[in-house]
């Protein structure tokens, strides 16, 4: 029963997940990792999940509370790798071409911005559910969306003139 | 127009990515695996409990041997075998503990909100304290209480009667049917919060911004919440704060209605 409801859930929403992953990570390898990983959560408070009545908010949720940390995580192992010198390319690449694609753009988001922005404009939720998803007030994604999309916007704004790049 | 824009970029950068199926299906499989056998830890550790119970013991019978048969020293290796002995059980009822929490009041007030079920939530490990039994609502300049001041509304109310320099609050609500986020409100500004879902729970956590001060008054937090009635014995909340005095505060209680 519980498998069957789930296995249907899986179905209908593996592949937005794991792009709600990517978007927010940049990252293709570790996005259907995480998505598999909160949907195990969803798995194993099924009962609860789906009596609340929106299963696939909760999963939203949980993605980008496991992407958050997953960013931390990459943070700490990215600065123990400087500390040792490691990371030294890092540095020494030149900013110029800072912004190539929308997905480089939007990693310079905060991340709060940046997942205001995701479920918003990619996945075209109103704001009451992302404040849902999120777990904050309406005013706060409201203010975080258009910080967001303001500076989305002035990052791609090269894109947008030049349409050699945005093809 | 702007707005298409960026609608149109980031669809077209989601599209880049193409899930794959399997490996979601063999990663769920792996967790679920791992999720459903707890009682290997258990088990392990029993095993190892037992382990330095030999090694101990062992070691209280060697002392004895060496010791030489003197009539005097057989107290000796008994009072070292002892001790270990009891180790296993604590150990080996590592998920009961939580019954060992003190008996909720029997003193029936009624409740502020919410008809409540009779069911006794069963209190769980929790990174909050404040359970019955474990509050401490006032130390130093500040005062604290929870309650619940309407269905989906648990208010903690905090009276300082010296600034604040750091402010660090969580509010634990455990699991009941139906229990969703539902954001929070902070009548101090300086105060945001997020909203976290743990296994069993969600955690509100108040944080007074780095830097800010937080005057000397009352304020009031709000962890906002749907799913209508629910039981709120199990809730707690805890806080730390740092006052102008230099001191470090640390106060926690429940949402039980005070004396």
């Amino acid at each position: 029963m519980r498998d069957q409801a789930f296995r249907t859930f899986f179905e209908q929403n593996h592949v937005s997940l794991s792009r709600l992953a990517f978007l927010l990570t940049g990252d293709s390898g570790v996005a259907d990792d995480l998505a598999a990983d909160a949907l195990t959560e969803v798995w194993k408070h099924w009962e609860r999940v789906s009596a609340a009545g929106d299963p696939a908010a909760y999963a939203r949720g949980i993605v980008a509370n496991l992407t958050r940390n997953w960013i931390r995580r990459q943070g700490r192992a990215r600065r123990g790798l400087a500390l040792l010198g490691r990371g030294g390319e890092r540095a020494a690449a030149p900013d110029v071409p800072a912004v190539l694609d929308v997905r480089s753009a939007l990693r310079k988001l905060p991340y709060r911005r940046r997942t205001c922005v995701v479920l918003r404009y990619a996945f075209d939720l109103s704001e009451r559910e992302v404040a849902g998803i999120l777990g904050i007030s309406v005013g706060a994604v409201k203010s975080q969306t258009s910080r967001g999309a303001k500076q989305l916007a002035e990052l791609l704004k090269d894109l947008e003139f030049d349409p050699e790049v945005a093809l | 127009m702007n707005d298409d824009f960026l609608r149109d970029q980031l669809r077209s950068a989601m599209d880049e990515h193409t899930p794959d199926r399997t490996v979601m299906l063999n990663r769920i499989a792996a967790n679920r695996a791992r999720a459903t056998r707890p009682r290997g830890r258990l088990v392990r550790l029993a095993g190892s409990a037992l382990a330095v119970l030999i090694v101990l013991g062992l070691g209280g019978v060697a002392k004895w041997a060496v010791a030489g048969q003197s009539p005097g020293t057989p107290a000796a290796p008994a009072a070292v075998t002892a001790a270990p002995a009891p180790s296993p059980s604590p150990s080996l009822g590592g998920a009961v503990t939580a019954t060992a929490d003190p008996p909720r009041p029997v003193t029936s007030h009624p409740r502020s909100a919410s008809p409540t079920t009779t069911t006794p939530v069963p209190p769980s490990a929790s990174p909050v304290r404040g359970h019955p039994g474990d509050t401490q609502p006032e130390k130093g300049s500040l005062w604290s209480d929870g309650s619940v001041t309407a269905a989906g509304r648990s208010t903690i109310t905090l009276k300082a009667a010296a600034d604040l320099t750091e402010l660090d609050l969580t509010v634990r609500l455990t699991t009941t049917p139906g229990l969703t986020p539902d954001g929070f409100e902070s009548s101090a500004a300086t105060v945001t919060a997020t909203v976290t879902k743990e296994s069993d729970g969600l955690l509100y956590h108040f944080v007074l911004r780095t830097g800010a001060t937080l005057t000397a008054g009352t304020y009031t937090f709000t962890a906002k919440y749907g799913g209508g009635a629910r039981n709120a014995d199990g809730d707690t909340y805890e806080a730390y704060a740092f006052s102008v005095e230099r001191k470090r505060i640390h106060v926690y209680g429940n949402f039980y209605p005070n004396q």
